[in-house]
């Protein structure tokens, strides 16, 4: 993954954790609530460790789906489709944040969620971070789904796995921040940072959207702007080219 | 708490119940379920062991989703290795390895943390050769656990951490999730109890009152009721005269006549009339207190459902122990104790597909999910498998198949009087009517054309009446207007039977008018669903039994009547139905119907209930459609089906593996490829149920999230 898209995820995460924090919020402020001192830390810490491992199993997840249809099909049939599908996703979200479309909101999963959650926060501080952080990290939230999507587009286990991190990292200030000092954003804020994350999202899925259907249109050397796309990454030289061959490997399945 | 009732959940427990230290207490449980969420929720004050539990649950999720990340790194290669990184095919190699042990650091915690009380479960089931789904996941998942290991210690290969640690938080979450919803009867019967007052004015030797707490009332005591107040004690009227309602045990929102002679009963409240009573059956032996320890005695007679899983399981999974057991003992001559035992492990692996472990959540949490669209909320899965088997429904009357309100039908007059003039008199007499008869009499009579009456008195029991130029006029039952003097014309004689309330002024009845009990909007509708479904339908009504007989033969389809039943009529009405061998369904809304919606096998309460109500019923319906019921009903048995499909599917697949693996014939590749297509096929055929029947006449919404399920295991 190159630096400008990581260092757009991560502007696309601080931006959104600005206004998330009117619906997990509370939950920091409730994981340290009654602590104090250094173990305050160490409560904020676990909470987003366990936040960002349930991102991380999404994204692992998400990136797989991509990558096995990197398997099925030919390489940049498979990065455009991918592309299209990101982008059109990030689109419809940003599009929602914006006001101007509404999605069908996943009903009954709040139940569940309640079950879950009601007896995590009566445990004892030093555990409950934690646990409170895996539970969240699965709560409905279009931020987070814009990120799986972009996951899935990369296709490969390790930029998979830094774009959920960027995204636990990157809400890591505004969370803590609100944990330590209360309540330190006023609603105008959180609502101008909405937009914002909605304009830059719908910036963002019409560059990945592009990003697929550019090779086809003959143009990816004018827009080289996002690298190489998938499976270009910083981590390799003689990377797969645009649209990445699948990896050459011997077809192990593992069952599952 | 009585000892062979569950901690938890309070149904009766099993033969062989779980058994444990809760608060120092020895609590014996009927599922692992329950005892996992009366760990967690029953003693959130305290530090320690409580919480522990809850703590297990949660950690193990947390290490069983880095399992999964980083065996997705393994699936196919996902991750690829870095060209500067990869110098030969050994690093590869290398790496994997070292995913593997990655693998085994956090499968461990996850197999000690929520493995450990499946496997006791397993030794204990062992002991008594019962077996349950639980135990043959229980045991898959050590097996294919340490198989793991092995491969990892002895240089790496195919693992399986993913699945044992994945089955384990899924059966965990579902068991926990499924017992914290389990219906607590307890908590209606105590809300129940609570419907008559706890203190009462008693009269002294020396005629003065006292007050005092209702439990040291006796039998023949006098006491003092207030308008407005419960009644708590059963006995007689002795002096007073005015309206009770009665509601909470009859179930009809029209008030009773209370004259001196009248019996009272305790849980019913006194409207307006100020009263002294005799007490003949003071608290302990009330029917309140019947009907409270009938509802207990019906609690402890519905056994615990045993899950279809569990009734296949019972004999699978002996089955596939022992064919582990012969496949090590057959291979070991030829192939050393190591490599057999490797081949007996895989048969128990293999003995326990991840299409198993989703098979049963699947479909009902898909029918959960389809069934809250609706507006019907229920209880827990297992009140759904338990609807699968209803072939009997049994309405309330008041409230659940009629709205409560009467209508006119039927006006006939006296020779020479036009109905307008009836229809004016009853507008003058009705105006401020109270009663519901009155009311309804009232809307049809449309507002009073004149000057009001004078002295317009309501007689309990009996009608209105007041006068009007000289005259008296009356409005009520033929009798007590010829009590008044009033004489019948011929015309009104002989009357269609109905009810009817005849209308009189100077020394004549002048007309009467017949009113009936309006039905719920698609009432008709849902029953012809019902008995097109084969089920037979029944009528449990507080009503006296003429009004009920006479709904009954006015419905489109066969509806068996019973009328004048008292909570505890209700639930040995309910009773006798599961005496011969049918499992009815009670539907109700009332106080009154609240027993019966605890003691029936699956209660159903219609919105608009009390909060009693909710709390007894097994189903609550968020409108008051009946229509809901046969969706409901129909949802049950499609689930059912789609249970069956589940799980047929997936131990077929388990016993052609099994056999594979013992004649050491399986390949990993079929192995995992089978395993991937029954999940998929389980998931999908659960999805399914989303494209709702037609009937129901509300389209099917948005598909719901499978919940917590992780897909492709």
């Amino acid at each position: 993954m190159q630096l400008a898209e990581t260092l757009a995820l991560a502007i696309l995460g601080v931006t959104g954790s600005v206004h998330c924090l009117g619906m997990c919020g509370g939950f920091p402020i409730a994981v340290d609530y009654g602590v104090k001192g250094p173990s305050r830390l160490g409560a904020q810490l676990l909470y987003h460790l366990g936040k960002t491992t349930s991102y991380l199993f999404l994204g692992a997840w998400a990136g797989w789906a991509g990558f096995m249809l990197h398997r099925v099909l030919p390489g940049e049939l498979a990065t455009t489709i991918l592309a299209l599908a990101a982008g059109l996703l990030m689109g419809s979200i940003a599009l929602q944040i914006l006001g101007v479309l509404r999605l069908p909101v996943l009903d009954g999963l709040a139940s569940v969620f309640g079950h879950l959650l009601a007896p995590l926060l009566a445990l004892r501080p030093a555990s409950r971070g934690l646990l409170v952080g895996v539970v969240n990290g699965f709560l409905p939230c279009p931020l987070v789904y814009a990120f799986v999507a972009k996951a899935a587009h990369q296709a490969r286990f390790i930029d998979a796995l830094v774009t959920m991190a960027i995204l636990g990292l990157s809400t890591i200030p505004a969370l803590v921040a609100t944990a330590v000092l209360g309540r330190p954003v006023t609603g105008a804020v959180r609502a101008y940072a909405y937009r914002l994350l909605g304009v830059l999202l719908l910036l963002f899925a019409v560059y990945t959207g592009w990003r697929g259907i550019a090779p086809w249109l003959g143009m990816e050397h004018q827009h080289h702007v996002g690298g190489q796309g998938p499976g270009a990454g910083d981590l390799g030289e003689g990377n797969h080219p645009l649209g990445g061959e699948p990896p050459a490997v011997s077809h192990r399945h593992h069952g599952g | 708490m009585a000892a062979d009732h569950c901690a938890q959940c309070e149904l009766p427990l099993p033969g062989h119940p779980l058994r444990a230290r809760v608060c120092g207490e020895e609590c014996a449980f009927c599922c692992y379920g329950c005892y996992l969420v009366l760990r967690v929720t029953g003693e959130k004050g305290e530090a320690g062991a409580a919480q522990g539990l809850m703590l297990r649950l949660g950690f193990g999720l947390f290490f069983a989703l880095n399992v999964m990340v980083f065996s997705l790194a393994r699936y196919g290669e996902y991750f690829a290795l870095p060209q500067t990184l990869l110098g030969a095919e050994a690093d590869t190699a290398r790496f994997n390895l070292l995913l593997e042990y990655l693998l085994l650091g956090f499968a461990t915690p996850v197999m000690l943390l929520i493995g450990v009380p499946l496997l006791r479960r397993f030794v204990d089931e062992v002991r008594r050769l019962t077996f349950s789904i639980d135990s043959l996941i229980g045991i898959a998942t050590f097996a294919a656990f340490g198989l793991s290991v092995r491969t990892t210690l002895s240089g790496g290969g195919e693992v399986f951490y993913d699945t044992a640690t994945w089955l384990l938080v899924l059966i965990t979450l579902g068991r926990y999730l499924e017992s914290r919803a389990k219906v607590r009867t307890t908590g209606a019967i105590q809300q129940l109890l609570d419907l008559a007052p706890v203190t009462s004015r008693r009269l002294r030797h020396d005629d003065t009152w006292e007050e005092i707490a209702a439990e040291v009332l006796r039998a023949g005591d006098t006491i003092e009721v207030r308008p407005g107040e419960g009644i708590p004690a059963d006995g007689v009227c002795l002096d007073g005269t005015g309206h009770v309602d009665q509601a909470a045990l009859s179930g009809e929102a029209e008030p009773a006549a209370l004259t001196p002679g009248t019996a009272v009963r305790a849980g019913t409240v006194s409207l307006d009339a100020a009263f002294t009573m005799r007490v003949d059956a003071p608290p302990g032996a009330r029917l309140l207190d019947r009907i409270a320890a009938l509802m207990r005695a019906a609690r402890d007679q519905r056994a615990p459902t045993q899950r279809i899983a569990d009734r296949v399981a019972g004999w699978v999974t002996p089955l596939v122990l022992a064919c582990g057991v012969l496949t090590f003992l057959y291979w070991r001559p030829s192939i050393g104790t190591g490599e057999a035992l490797l081949h007996g492990l895989s048969v128990w692996v293999i003995a326990c597909p991840c299409a198993l472990g989703i098979a049963t959540p699947m479909a009902l949490w898909v029918g959960l999910g389809v069934a809250a669209r609706r507006g019907l909320l229920i209880r827990s899965a297992a009140v759904l498998e338990r609807l699968a088997a209803v072939d009997t429904v049994c309405f309330d009357k008041t409230g659940t198949l009629t709205s409560g309100e009467m209508e006119v039908v039927e006006v006939v007059t006296a020779p020479g009087i036009p109905a307008a003039a009836l229809q004016r008199a009853v507008a003058l007499l009705e105006a401020r009517s109270e009663h519901p008869v009155g009311r309804s009499l009232a809307r049809w009579a449309g507002d009073p054309v004149d000057e009001s009456l004078q002295q317009l008195r309501t007689l309990p029991g009996r009608g209105v009446c007041g006068e009007h130029a000289g005259e008296r006029w009356l409005a009520g039952s033929r009798e007590w207007l010829e009590e008044e003097g009033l004489t019948l014309p011929a015309a009104l004689a002989t009357l269609s039977p109905g009810r009817w309330v005849h209308v009189g002024w100077g020394d004549a009845i002048r007309g009467a008018v017949r009113l009936t009990e309006e039905l719920q909007t698609g009432t008709e509708d849902a029953l012809q669903r019902l008995a097109a479904m084969d089920l037979s339908l029944h009528l449990l009504s507080g009503d006296v039994a003429d009004n009920v007989d006479r709904l009954a033969r006015a419905l489109p389809v066969p509806v068996t009547a019973h009328g004048g039943l008292l909570p505890d009529g209700k639930i040995a009405a309910l009773e006798r139905l599961t005496r011969n061998g049918h499992t009815p369904l009670m539907v109700g809304d009332g106080i009154n119907d609240a027993p019966a919606l605890a003691a029936a096998p699956v209660g159903l309460a219609i919105a608009g209930g009390t909060d009693l109500t909710r709390a007894a019923a097994d189903v609550v319906a968020l409108h008051t459609d009946l229509g809901l019921v046969p969706d409901l009903l129909d949802l049950a048995r499609r689930v059912h089906r789609t249970l069956v499909g589940n799980l047929s599917w997936a131990f077929a697949y388990n016993l052609v593996g099994v056999a594979l693996a013992a004649t050491g014939n399986l390949s990993p590749v079929f192995a995992a490829s089978a395993m991937l297509v029954s999940s998929l096929l389980v998931i999908g055929n659960s999805l399914r149920l989303n494209r709702g029947p037609r009937a129901g006449g509300q389209g099917p919404g948005p598909a719901p999230s499978p919940g917590l399920l992780a897909p492709g295991l």
